[in-house]
């Protein structure tokens, strides 16, 4: 038994795991429903503060309400995301950032160039860290290398011609939410199928290649040994968790031509592409967090979760603190105390 | 019966236009006492608390509503001009097909009083109580009318053929099924101990399947937000597992091997069933 065992465990990733796996299996707490004004009052903030921790005390363990919040949250009209900050901040910041702009974008034809110069590797596949954010070390690996000597990312993706257009998906999320209604009800009830890892993988190298064709190899992305990110299509991303033996693809929200992509932990990957395209994917979840301006961006080097620097075509970069949500221009050694 | 201060029924009654709409000063002053007795159910308020709450409704939505409610011709007119297209922009948000637009034009039925009761229609806007404005709280009609006829379409579904139900994935190994039942159950433990806030945020993220912005808008916090406090419980509910699995009797070998377990496979956990037991139909509005 204990020879079946991994040397290291990542039990954030087991946490994450098990969590992913909810289904919204129709809990329901003994108290009724929250109305409908009840609801009504609570997205547009007018619950008394006891009425709002009730609420929230039922929905949080009422499978119907909580598909009813669902569905307000999606037809909420959309807000577009405020600054990080203040007006003034960003006038002062725009001179600024252009004099750094410029600056980095003769660093970086000095630095990244020769970076990027030498060939793909003939499986075109990243290697991001093995660090693990367990505080469990790890008997094996623990001592095979200093953390700073992180390999990042790099990898290069079909030209746009090769690539076959997907039809732009634009489920809502409440149907997306309330369709697992009664198919996960019954996913639970009934034991899960034990499917052949061998039959789930050849279905994803089979959607490889309209893609990718013949002469490229998938856009591919490890961290250590076990996990591994692969771009199966234009709107796909599959997820091994164990080498490559079983994957768990996920559709994203839009088709987009990735370029490369990097690992931040066992969990957590980055992704870039053409026109300012970043997806971030936490577990087998994967968002849109693209940097506003339409420039193309070849590479992206994670520090961690929620930090992250793309290199545009440029040679620019782009930095984020907060998983993505906002962008400065400027790398992180290059601009330190960027007020985030 | 809360009584309302007569000079703030006389002032809501002229902010709320009601006579436009021929609602006798004494029918608003019902709609408001009734207003006020369901937000205090079970209280009872001071005088300012009170006028602070009458001072938040929307009264030009209750008294159009009342309006609707008793029969007005020209208030069902504006009613329906005014809210159809922020109705069907939401049903459309549900469901692009067109599905949840039917639910949509059926609600109008429900909205205007097709049955009586004692002699009087039975409208549907007689459930709202000015304490959102009345496009949201037609929306919040139209979810609970989209999820219940889901929910209803999804039980009247068949089961499967016999050859594509799930089967038992088979566990040659005794050691590891009972690994995996352990960290289920220590996890189900943790969550189960978490804030109402904290699990609803799971719920959303994981058991619904929301997106960061999504949840945020839900909890009413920043999609950043979001992530921190979904990496916190995390974290929160890692420790409490292992606490848990240490005090009952397992060293830090086998508290891995569990982790492990799950790991290669998941197993049965549903965090939906953790959250909670099984639903029965309802009834809200």
């Amino acid at each position: 038994m204990k020879g079946s065992i991994p040397v290291s465990v990542n039990r954030d990733e087991a946490i994450e795991r098990l969590l992913g796996r909810g289904g919204a299996t129709a809990p329901q707490p003994a108290d009724a429903c929250l109305a409908a004004d009840t609801i009504a009052g609570w997205f547009e903030g007018t619950l008394q503060p006891d009425e709002r921790a009730a609420a929230e005390r039922h929905a949080s363990a009422c499978d119907r309400c909580q598909a009813v919040l669902a569905a307000m949250a999606a037809t909420e009209p959309a807000v577009p995301a405020r600054p990080a900050h203040g007006l003034r901040l960003v006038r002062w910041l725009v001179p600024a950032a252009a004099i750094a702009a410029a600056v980095l974008f003769w660093v970086n034809l000095r630095v990244e160039q020769p970076r990027l110069a030498p060939a793909a590797p003939p499986s075109a596949s990243a290697t991001a860290d093995n660090r693990s954010t367990d505080a469990a070390p790890s008997l094996g690996a623990a001592t095979s290398a200093p953390r700073e000597e992180r390999k990042v990312a790099t990898a290069t993706v079909p030209p746009a011609s090769r690539t076959k257009p997907v039809a732009k998906q634009a489920a809502p999320q409440a149907n997306e939410a309330l369709s697992q209604l009664s198919e996960d009800s019954l996913r639970a009830a009934a034991p899960q199928p034990a499917q052949s890892p061998a039959r789930e993988r050849a279905d994803t190298l089979a959607g490889e290649s309209p893609m990718l064709g013949p002469a490229m190899p998938p856009l591919q992305v490890t961290s250590g040994a076990a996990v591994i990110w692969r771009v199966t299509a234009r709107d796909t991303i599959a997820r091994s968790a164990d080498g490559g033996a079983s994957w768990v693809s996920a559709k994203l929200d839009a088709p987009a031509d990735f370029t490369a992509g990097a690992a931040a932990d066992s969990a957590t990957v980055w992704f870039v592409g053409r026109r300012g395209v970043v997806v971030r994917g936490v577990g087998d979840r994967y968002e849109r967090r693209s940097i506003a301006e339409p420039v193309d961006l070849v590479a992206v080097r994670p520090a961690d979760a929620m930090t992250a620097t793309v290199t545009a075509v440029d040679g620019r970069t782009f930095t984020t603190r907060d998983g993505g949500l906002t962008w400065l221009p400027g790398g992180l050694q290059e601009n330190p105390a960027a007020p985030f | 019966v809360v009584p309302i201060p007569r000079a703030a029924a006389v002032r809501l009654y002229e902010k709320s236009a009601a006579a436009r709409w021929s609602v006798p000063p004494a029918a608003l002053d019902a709609a408001l006492a009734a207003s006020v007795a369901r937000a205090f159910a079970g209280r009872d308020p001071s005088e300012r608390e009170v006028e602070r709450y009458l001072a938040s409704l929307h009264v030009e939505d209750l008294a159009l509503a009342l309006a609707c409610a008793a029969g007005h011709d020209e208030a069902w007119n504006t009613f329906v001009r005014t809210m159809r297209p922020g109705l069907y922009r939401a049903a459309d948000a549900l469901d692009a097909s067109g599905g949840a637009r039917e639910t949509a034009d059926a609600l109008y039925a429900d909205l205007f009083g097709t049955r009586e009761r004692d002699g009087r229609r039975e409208s549907l806007l007689r459930h709202y109580h000015g304490r959102s404005s009345l496009a949201t709280w037609l929306r919040a009609v139209l979810a609970q009318r989209h999820v219940d006829r889901i929910r209803l379409a999804r039980r009247l579904e068949p089961l499967p053929e016999d050859d594509r139900l799930p089967r038992a994935p088979e566990t040659p190994d005794p050691d590891r099924e009972r690994q995996q039942r352990r960290l289920q159950s220590a996890l189900g433990r943790a969550v189960a101990a978490l804030d109402p806030r904290d699990r609803l945020r799971l719920a959303c993220y994981y058991a619904r399947q929301l997106t960061l912005a999504a949840t945020g808008r839900i909890l009413g916090e920043h999609e950043a937000t979001v992530s921190r406090q979904l990496a916190r419980t995390r974290r929160a509910i890692r420790d409490e597992v292992e606490r848990l699995l240490r005090a009952d009797g397992l060293g830090d070998e086998e508290i891995d091997e569990c982790f492990a377990a799950i790991v290669e496979d998941p197993g049965r956990f549903d965090l939906g069933r953790v959250l909670g037991k099984e639903s029965v139909p309802d009834r809200s509005i």
